[in-house]
């Protein structure tokens, strides 16, 4: 027999009126996008950690004072502004035979020239690059390799600097390798840790609502009909059995309609970070035991979602009873209320 | 005559309504019995009673020896089931499924195979003249063949009882006396008892037997017929 409600319950979900097909639509564009949310959500921690890795990839490692190794790079970094955006920009110049190499370059920029990004490489070559082109001051030889980048449209150059001048000029720090392990920075702080745990909390609870309330469409439709069901001999567990199964289709479909929502948005996710913490789109990757046990825990939330707001009726036959207690007046409420309606009486009677 | 379905002494009411202030009835097997009375004379919660689907709150029901208030709602189901058919005024189908699907619906939550359920829901669509809307949903029927789905839908598990609340009630006069003429050839034919309420003499016309409600009270006669 359960077999049988089952499906009927499967049935019922996808059944041949145009507007069961709506209603599904419906919960599924719902569900679909809380999925896609709490999947953002799950995969910002990932984006910044890989953010921060490749940050400090580019990290320059070396002594404070003069290296004692016979080769080394001297490097000096600026960050300037350009139309609003950060440009970052690094003057190096190789002391000895194999000066370490900065990450995404191939080899060191000698004087004059210069090895930039693929997104400075573009707007230096559009009309916006026009004022930047003579701040440059140099001939562009190289384009960085991801390996070098932070996030792919980052705007940074290497400038080739002559060594003696390098040796003398302030800001220069010698560098001996690059890349720490831990790096200067360390482990994401604790703070960093609990300001993003709140905000996935803040995402969360408004996107649990949204699933909610989506699993809830078209419920007065959907419980006459049940109550139809309940009217021809559905005992009243097979009906909470239909009601949870024909939620689940929907659910499932919002499952896949989420995944494709989040693959959509993901480009574009990176375009609204704030400025200085761009991250790389395919950095925003939630890990696949959280993605899997979203995926899992939301159509079940859907359904539980529907038979909790089942479980506030009763299910007649004839049609809906509530079971929720109606709500009493208060003291408070009916002292307010024979209070405002004496002032109303002294009132009246000062206009006779 | 023993009774097939008793109510005795049946009082209910909705908030400070009182709809059943006493009540009693007795119907026997086979019978057809119109319960007529003025609107608001508490026919209809006579027969929700009687079928299982509203307790009362004094008085008691016995079907076939069995009193239905001490059955749990899961037995009250499953005599519905098993044992009762259902036509009301807008036939109370399922609108995302077809009619034969909504015929067969009893036999499938009963546990019955899905090809056998709707063989049999086919028989009883031909029946009752309406093979050809066996593909259809509700929203695509016209009102009497909506009714005559529904009452295929009364009578497919072979009901003891067929309990009919104003079947006719959104049907033109021709397209009523057709749906009770099939309604009652079928139960019949069957011995299948039916309560039947109305306020239509017409309709009551068809019955082996009227009873008269008034104030929640039926006022003539009680006995079995």
């Amino acid at each position: 027999m359960t077999v049988a409600t089952l499906a009927i319950g499967l049935r019922l979900a996808a059944g041949g009126a145009r507007r069961s097909w709506a209603r599904l639509a419906l919960v599924a564009a719902g569900v679909g996008i809380g999925v896609a949310l709490l999947l953002t959500g799950l995969a910002v921690v990932p984006a910044l950690k890989a953010r921060d890795a490749r940050e400090r990839a580019r990290e320059p490692v070396g002594p404070s004072t003069e290296p004692n190794t016979p080769s080394y790079l001297l490097q000096a970094a600026s960050i300037d502004r350009y139309q609003g955006r950060r440009l970052v920009r690094f003057r190096i110049a190789g002391v000895g035979v194999s000066p370490p190499r900065p990450p995404g370059l191939t080899r060191i920029p000698r004087p004059g020239e210069a090895a930039v990004s693929p997104g400075l490489a573009r707007l230096l070559r559009s009309p916006d690059g026009a004022l930047l082109r003579p701040r440059l001051d140099s001939r562009i030889v190289a384009i960085i390799g991801q390996a070098g980048l932070i996030w792919p449209n980052e705007l940074i150059a290497y400038s080739g600097t002559p060594a003696s001048e390098a040796g003398t000029a302030s800001g220069f720090i010698p560098v001996t390798s690059f890349g720490h392990p831990e790096g200067p920075k360390g482990p994401m702080p604790v703070e960093l840790k609990l300001v993003v745990l709140l905000a996935i909390l803040g995402l969360l609870v408004p996107t649990l609502a949204f699933i909610a309330a989506s699993s809830r469409v078209a419920a007065a439709v959907r419980e006459r009909r049940l109550a139809a069901i309940r009217l021809v001999g559905a005992t009243p567990a097979q009906t909470r059995l239909l009601a949870a199964i024909e939620g689940l289709p929907a659910a499932l479909a919002g499952c896949l309609v989420g995944v494709a929502l989040f693959f959509a948005f993901r480009p574009i996710a990176p375009t609204l970070a704030p400025d200085g913490h761009e991250f790389s789109a395919s950095d925003l990757k939630p890990p696949v035991g959280q993605a899997l046990a979203t995926l899992i825990a939301v159509p079940l939330l859907a359904v539980a979602a529907g038979l909790v707001a089942l479980r506030r009726v009763e299910l007649s036959p004839l049609g809906l009873v509530r079971r929720a207690p109606v709500r009493q007046v208060g003291p408070f409420a009916r002292a307010s209320a024979c209070a405002r309606l004496s002032a109303a009486r002294r009132r009246l009677a000062s206009q006779r | 005559m023993t009774a097939l379905l008793a109510g005795r002494e049946l009082h209910r009411s909705f908030g400070s309504t009182s709809a059943l202030a006493g009540a009693s009835v007795e119907i026997a097997a086979g019978a057809v019995v119109a319960v007529m009375g003025p609107s608001g004379s508490g026919k209809s919660t006579l027969l929700h009673c009687l079928a299982g689907i509203l307790l009362p709150e004094r008085g008691e029901v016995v079907y076939a020896g069995c009193h239905l208030d001490q059955l749990s709602e899961p037995e009250r189901s499953r005599l519905r089931r098993q044992q009762f058919g259902f036509v009301f005024q807008f036939g109370q189908l399922v609108p995302e499924l077809s009619a034969l699907e909504n015929v067969a619906l009893p036999l499938r939550l009963g546990g019955v195979a899905r090809r056998e359920a709707e063989q049999r829901a086919e028989d009883w669509l031909a029946r009752l003249e309406v093979a050809a809307v066996g593909a259809k949903h509700p929203g695509e029927l016209s009102g009497g063949e909506g009714q005559r789905v529904a009452v295929a839908r009364a009578l497919v598990s072979h009901p003891q009882v067929v309990f009919a609340d104003e079947p006719t009630g959104a049907l033109d006069s021709l397209n009523g006396e057709r749906v009770m003429a099939l309604l009652l050839d079928a139960a019949r034919s069957r011995g299948t008892t039916v309560v039947l309420v109305t306020h239509e003499a017409r309709v009551a016309a068809y019955a082996d037997r009227e009873i008269f409600m008034r104030d929640g009270r039926v006022v003539a006669p009680v006995a079995a017929a």
